[in-house]
């Protein structure tokens, strides 16, 4: 060890209740914000795989121009035709980027019990990308509740079954539909009598339902279905109108064989901005007249880029707290240090120590101080972690039915950020505390009565 | 005067008390030359710690010159002027001044920390050399609350030749210590001054000291009463 270092280290034993103080501040205010980074990426985990899996709006998704907005109003001018899905499809597949990819069918219409009919809102999904979407690894880690069916088994597993829907539980329950296809396989679907005293009862004795719309060309159509599954719905907003169908139900029922959008899902989601730049202008290369739109872009998912923009003005606040906090803490302590070595430093400046040095010398002390309780604020915060993460905490994320698994998540980048973060913003909060004295005469420093 | 390595040339300096200026040197010039072992004497107030202060480069004057081997030290910036102590200059103060977290030997090693082309090797041998030379090689790891009055200066003595200055400024060194003690530094300084060369200039008003000394400049009210022309040489 160096002379400048020894010293550095010794000085740091002068005063120890008050270096401790000030380890302990740094070493909980970095545990605070490693924890919080954890919370917070977990948080950014959960959003995410809920808007790009869950919601089937993917890492990046494919309409025709202007489908994004006016899909709901003109469903058939803006589908994208046959052969479009083909060429989207086979370009995304060309992409090493992109993991699969999936189409998918927008509708409206009215769902019935044979007594009742209410409002839903539909998506039709190829069955075999929606087994492979609800058990990617990216939604069994960050939200397999909302992946499992509440009642009954997934959608993808009902390829046998004609008119195969899964039913929000709202939907559901507005129906009085209370038992899946698997509870009642072989009932009988009858039109009911709707003055019965016991209709409710009829009605929850089979799992059958009518869907109604208007087709892509202004005709009425209806197709019967059979409730395999109760699901949560994506979000608070769809709970009572949600109906996930199988893509050759909804397109029976629109008689169209376009669909509304592809989506991309990507290996990596650092590449979808990429991505969706890149294959926007290969397919208007192409010819196609699309447009493509990420998951964060606000137009697509204004729930998760709005949940995003609190979770990091709160991560904000919070930093700058924290930081605050130490800072003030650190420079109370140098400074304290310096006024009570103030002849000491007019020595080491008689000896020839330059202004600069005497200024290293305290930032060392800083260093060797934040560095010890950086590591302490780790150990503590991994701690912290571990016992959270195995308690299992369940909450419920607002905006979205069910309950979570909460899990704290910090990365190392992230961590080792923090802690750069805090070492800087400290050693510049001892350079200031330090700064005024080591400009003072030497003489003026030797005369002082301290130090 | 030739061969002089320190001249102070028509120095003035004067102090802010609130309101009040108190001139402490008024006009003062002074030659230093090597190997002489040098008393500023005179009662407190007189302006010894200020001409010391100069003279080791550590205070400007408000007017005159001071010149360190020929250099103008009002040329230099605070960093060179920082070297210069360093290199040139060692400090024995009244209050011994030692880094009490750091022992006897470290405190001796911390100017030569400064010295980059002084080898960790040769930096221990001058330690230890400068640590038998004031007599204390048996405390080398003391620390200096461990220590008595006497020893504390003596590790600041060796503190200040470690480095091997061209001159050592002593303000007060044995004001600070019981008269025997004293007696035994500058007894220390003396020797030094005789067998190895080191030009020392100290400040006392400690009659017992003066006899022993080989130049005398007395100072009064800021002014030099013995001339550097007339005062006593050894």
């Amino acid at each position: 060890m160096s002379g400048a270092w020894k010293l550095a280290v010794r000085n740091l034993s002068r005063n120890r209740r008050r270096n401790l103080a000030t380890g302990l501040a740094i070493a909980l205010g970095f545990a605070a914000l490693v924890v919080l980074s954890g919370y917070l990426r977990y948080g950014e985990r959960f959003l995410r795989a809920n808007a790009v899996y869950i919601q089937h709006g993917g890492h990046v998704a494919v309409f025709r121009e202007g489908g994004l907005a006016l899909a709901w109003l003109k469903p058939g001018e803006y589908r994208l035709t046959r052969a479009e899905q083909d060429t989207v499809t086979a370009t995304l597949a060309a992409d090493p980027r992109v993991e699969f990819s999936a189409p998918f069918l927008r509708g409206m219409g009215l769902v019935g019990n044979g007594c009742r009919a209410v409002p839903f809102v539909g998506l039709g999904v190829d069955l075999a990308q929606e087994q492979r979407i609800m058990r990617h690894r990216e939604v069994q880690y960050a939200c397999p509740d909302l992946a499992q069916p509440l009642a009954g088994r997934e959608l993808s597993s009902y390829t046998t079954v004609d008119g195969a829907v899964s039913l929000a539980a709202g939907l559901a329950k507005l129906l009085g539909k209370q038992r899946v296809h698997d509870e009642v396989p072989n009932a009988v679907a009858t039109p009911p009598d709707c003055a019965a005293p016991d209709l409710a009862a009829r009605i929850a004795a089979d799992a059958n339902v009518q869907l109604a719309a208007v087709t892509y060309d202004g005709a009425f159509s209806a197709v019967d279905a059979e409730m395999v599954s109760v699901v949560r719905a994506n979000s608070m907003d769809t709970e009572d109108t949600l109906l996930l169908a199988s893509l050759p139900t909804l397109q029976r029922l629109y008689e169209t064989d376009g669909v509304t959008y592809i989506a991309a899902f990507l290996h990596d989601v650092r590449e979808t901005h990429a991505v969706a730049a890149d294959v926007e202008a290969r397919l208007r290369a192409l010819g196609l007249r699309v447009t493509t739109h990420s998951f964060d872009d606000e137009r697509v998912n204004p729930y998760f880029v709005g949940t995003m923009a609190f979770l990091d003005s709160m991560r904000f606040f919070i930093d700058l707290l924290v930081m605050a906090v130490v800072a003030l803490s650190m420079v109370n302590a140098t400074t304290l240090s310096v006024l009570e070595r103030t002849r000491e430093l007019g020595t080491l400046r008689a000896l020839g120590f330059q202004r600069g040095e005497l200024r290293n010398l305290f930032l060392r002390e800083t260093l060797i101080l934040t560095t010890l309780a950086l590591c302490a604020g780790l150990v503590v915060a991994l701690g912290a972690i571990a016992v959270f993460n195995a308690t299992g905490i369940l909450v419920e994320p607002p905006g979205i039915p069910g309950r979570v698994r909460l899990r704290l998540e910090p990365t190392v980048v992230q961590s080792a950020g923090l802690a750069l973060e805090i070492a800087l913003v400290l050693l510049g909060a001892t350079w200031v505390a330090v700064r005024r004295q080591t400009r003072t005469r030497v003489v003026t420093l030797l005369a002082a009565t301290s130090g | 005067m030739p061969n002089a390595f320190i001249r102070l040339d028509a120095v003035h300096k004067t102090y802010r008390l609130g309101e009040t200026t108190v001139p402490a040197l008024r006009g003062v010039t002074l030659d230093l030359h090597k190997g002489e072992f040098t008393a500023i004497v005179g009662p407190s107030g007189a302006g010894k710690s200020t001409l010391l202060h100069l003279v080791g480069c550590i205070d400007e004057p408000d007017r005159g010159v001071v010149l360190v081997e020929g250099t103008d030290v009002a040329t230099l910036s605070d960093d060179e002027r920082s070297r210069l102590r360093n290199r040139k200059i060692g400090f024995i103060f009244q209050s011994f001044n030692l880094v009490p977290v750091l022992d006897a030997r470290e405190n001796i090693e911390l100017p030569l920390l400064l010295h980059g082309h002084v080898s960790t090797s040769e930096r221990a041998a001058r330690v230890q050399q400068a640590l038998e030379d004031v007599g204390i090689a048996g405390f080398a790891h003391h620390l200096p609350d461990r220590l008595s009055g006497g020893q504390r200066q003596r590790v600041a003595i060796a503190r200040a030749l470690v480095t091997h200055p061209l001159l050592v400024l002593a303000d007060e060194p044995t004001a600070n210590l019981d008269s025997a003690t004293a007696h035994h530094i500058l007894d220390l300084m003396v020797e030094l001054n005789e067998k190895r060369g080191v030009t020392f200039l100290f400040s006392t008003h400690d009659e017992k000291l003066i006899r022993r000394v080989g130049r005398v400049v007395q100072i009064s009210d800021g002014l030099l009463v013995d001339t550097p022309s007339t005062a006593a040489r050894a």
